[in-house]
């Protein structure tokens, strides 16, 4: 008994191992590569330009299907292309009538990109609190890095040892503003590469979310009185010159806000379908507009609002997603499920089961019947080779490699 | 009778196990002296916020270790056993024999498991020298899967050796290989992927009492 026993859990690491590895191999021969198309609002045409693989090189469509070549779509996106319309003296001074600078356009331009591996990450809660009023123009790493826990603490990197004095000076100013400890969630960009320090924006254990940095020295904390019970999974906080708004805020319902600088008044993003668990968001700001894209494993849905976050355009563009291209359709003939550890939509190695759907039950039936070929072939008993009988049942191709592999014990 | 096993089996492993111990404990040290020595050149802010913002695995010379520390030490056990044909006597000790083979791995799966809670309480210690107590959790559980997959290479190498029959030998290499190369990925292993591991990597352990049921039966 002890010894079927055995044979049977080696049975299902290798059940395991195939279920990881023959559809990884699988996809490692057959795997195309989808590329994303690029979406972007023309202030000129008032329509969408798109650049994407079933287009040749250097061609852009608008909405209608029209085709322009390079230099015509630097100048129909003046913004997005405004070094190389500046560098060959083509920008525009005026559009739609508005004077346009350079300075205005360089100001207004942004990009940002949320993944969902982004948003699944675990981060060592550790943080730099950098000084944001120092008067330099630089901004400068600090030696220590905070932590919120029952409180505030600073540790000092040269020693090790806890700031008491600093730590206890913001602990004091945090329970001041209300701030119940420990924090839930912790988002800044402690780093000296932007161009100004707004510190973090941190939800306190009642769901508050509170603005904290350092001035001159001092504790600055603020509750935004942004609602506690909107549910917030991400923050992404950004510095931008133009100072619109502190931060990308994301919900578990998969609202987008935006955190602005009017009284940290939320503003939420008309957008549609999205789901932060598997959709990238890109959002291109510039002196005119705001294009949201919401881009999922087979489609890409644009949303296009005024600079008062006004839905005026959307645009929707599908495509062959990889579980619907030839090769995915027959994967779900052949893998009844597969096993990853890893996913795009992750930072962390974690158990990914895929379950394709009936399409595998043919393979199934098939290796059933060979595996009962197998045991008679083998002449072992059937009402010993049950167990065997059933692994190929539930894993179809990996239990029947399986029994191959590792033979019945008599 | 168990007590006479061990000792056995300590007598066989024993300048093996030392000689790994002490190699273990030297890549520790040499890690360690690499994060001070990182320390003084960059600077206590730039090194920290590289191992705290970019997740710098300072431990990462050391992944393949516990792996090599279980495939050895099944090596060194089992060889002998093996070649020498001692393992037909051990099996006709007044033992029962499945007892008997899970009980010598036991011992090795015990001995290793030995030096791995020692290998990270030094690591942690020294973690939690240089770094806040949260890089020092970090860097535990970011060495877990490959002290894991050490473990699992114990039990799957020992199993290995003991089967008699090179046709059953290679398939068990090869998915043995697949199955624990998994632990050597990237990224943070969340708790549900390492009780995974954990579980599935303890079937492992039983591997042995199959190999052992052919190795008696070809020798028969």
């Amino acid at each position: 008994m002890l010894i079927r026993i055995s044979r049977f859990l080696l049975l299902i690491i290798i059940v395991i191992a195939c279920a990881h590895f023959i559809p990884k191999l699988y996809w490692m021969k057959f795997e195309k590569s989808i590329r994303t198309p690029f979406v972007a609002y023309s202030p000129v045409l008032n329509d969408f330009l798109i650049s994407s693989e079933s287009i040749s090189d250097y061609k852009w469509k608008d909405s209608k299907d029209n085709l322009y070549g390079r230099e015509e779509y630097d100048s129909l996106l003046p913004f997005f292309n405004y070094r190389q319309l500046a560098a060959t003296d083509k920008m525009p001074d005026l559009l739609n009538g508005i004077e346009i600078t350079l300075e205005k356009v360089r100001l207004n331009n942004f990009m940002y990109r949320i993944s969902p591996a982004d948003i699944d990450y675990i981060a060592i809660p550790l943080y730099s609190m950098l000084e944001s009023k120092s008067g330099r123009v630089n901004l400068e790493m600090p030696d220590d890095f905070f932590r919120i826990t029952q409180r505030v603490e600073f540790i000092d990197s040269k020693t090790n040892k806890i700031d008491e004095e600093k730590s206890i000076l913001f602990t004091n100013e945090l329970i001041e503003n209300g701030f119940s400890f420990p924090a839930k969630l912790i988002a800044g960009n402690p780093t000296t590469r932007k161009p100004f320090d707004e510190g973090y924006f941190v939800i306190d254990s009642n769901n508050k979310l509170f603005h904290i940095k350092m001035v001159k020295g001092k504790p600055f904390c603020v509750n935004t009185n942004v609602l506690s019970n909107l549910g917030i999974v991400h923050i992404s906080a950004l510095e931008m010159n133009l100072r619109e708004f502190y931060a990308y805020i994301i919900t578990g319902d998969n609202k987008i806000f935006l955190l602005s600088y009017d009284n940290y008044k939320l503003i939420e993003l008309p957008v549609k379908n999205y789901d932060y668990k598997t959709d990238v968001l890109r959002i291109i700001g510039d002196l005119f507009y705001r294009t949201i894209s919401v881009i999922k494993y087979d489609n890409i849905e644009t949303f296009v609002t005024d600079r008062d976050y006004n839905l005026i355009n959307q645009y929707t563009e599908t495509w062959q997603g990889k579980y619907e291209s030839t090769a995915g359709l027959i994967s779900n003939y052949l893998f009844p499920f597969s096993i990853n550890f890893g996913s795009s939509r992750s930072s962390l190695s974690n158990l990914f089961i895929r379950i394709p759907g009936y399409q595998s039950i043919f393979l199934l039936l098939a290796c059933v019947l060979i595996a009962v070929g197998l045991i008679k072939y083998r002449k072992e008993s059937f009402k010993k080779s049950f167990t065997d009988l059933l692994l190929v049942l539930f894993t179809s191709i990996y239990g029947l490699i399986a029994i191959i592999a590792i033979k019945n014990v008599e | 009778m168990f007590k006479a096993l061990v000792y056995k089996e300590w007598l066989k492993v024993r300048w093996t196990y030392i000689s790994l111990s002490l190699i273990s404990m030297l890549a520790i040290l040499y890690i360690f002296l690499n994060v001070s020595h990182g320390i003084e050149l960059n600077g206590s802010v730039a090194f920290w916020s590289f191992v705290i913002y970019k997740k710098y695995m300072f431990t990462a010379d050391i992944t393949y270790l516990p792996f090599i520390i279980g495939v050895v030490i099944a090596l060194v056990q089992f060889y002998p056993e093996i070649n020498s044909g001692r393992l037909k006597l051990t099996l006709h000790l007044p033992m029962k024999e499945n007892k008997i083979l899970l009980q010598t791995v036991l011992i090795g799966g015990g001995l290793i498991l030995f030096l791995t809670a020692f290998n990270l309480l030094l690591i942690g210690v020294f973690s939690a020298s240089y770094f806040p107590v949260e890089v020092a959790k970090n860097t535990l559980l970011t060495l877990i899967p490959a002290y894991l997959a050490g473990l699992i290479a114990y039990f799957a190498v020992s199993a290995i050796m003991v089967e008699p029959i090179w046709s059953r030998r290679i398939p068990m290499i090869i998915f043995f290989a697949g199955f624990v190369s998994v632990l050597f990925g990237f990224g943070d292993y969340t708790s549900t992927l390492l009780l995974f591991y954990l579980i599935t990597g303890s079937f492992a352990v039983v591997t042995i009492i199959l190999s052992g049921f052919y190795f008696k039966r070809g020798i028969k």
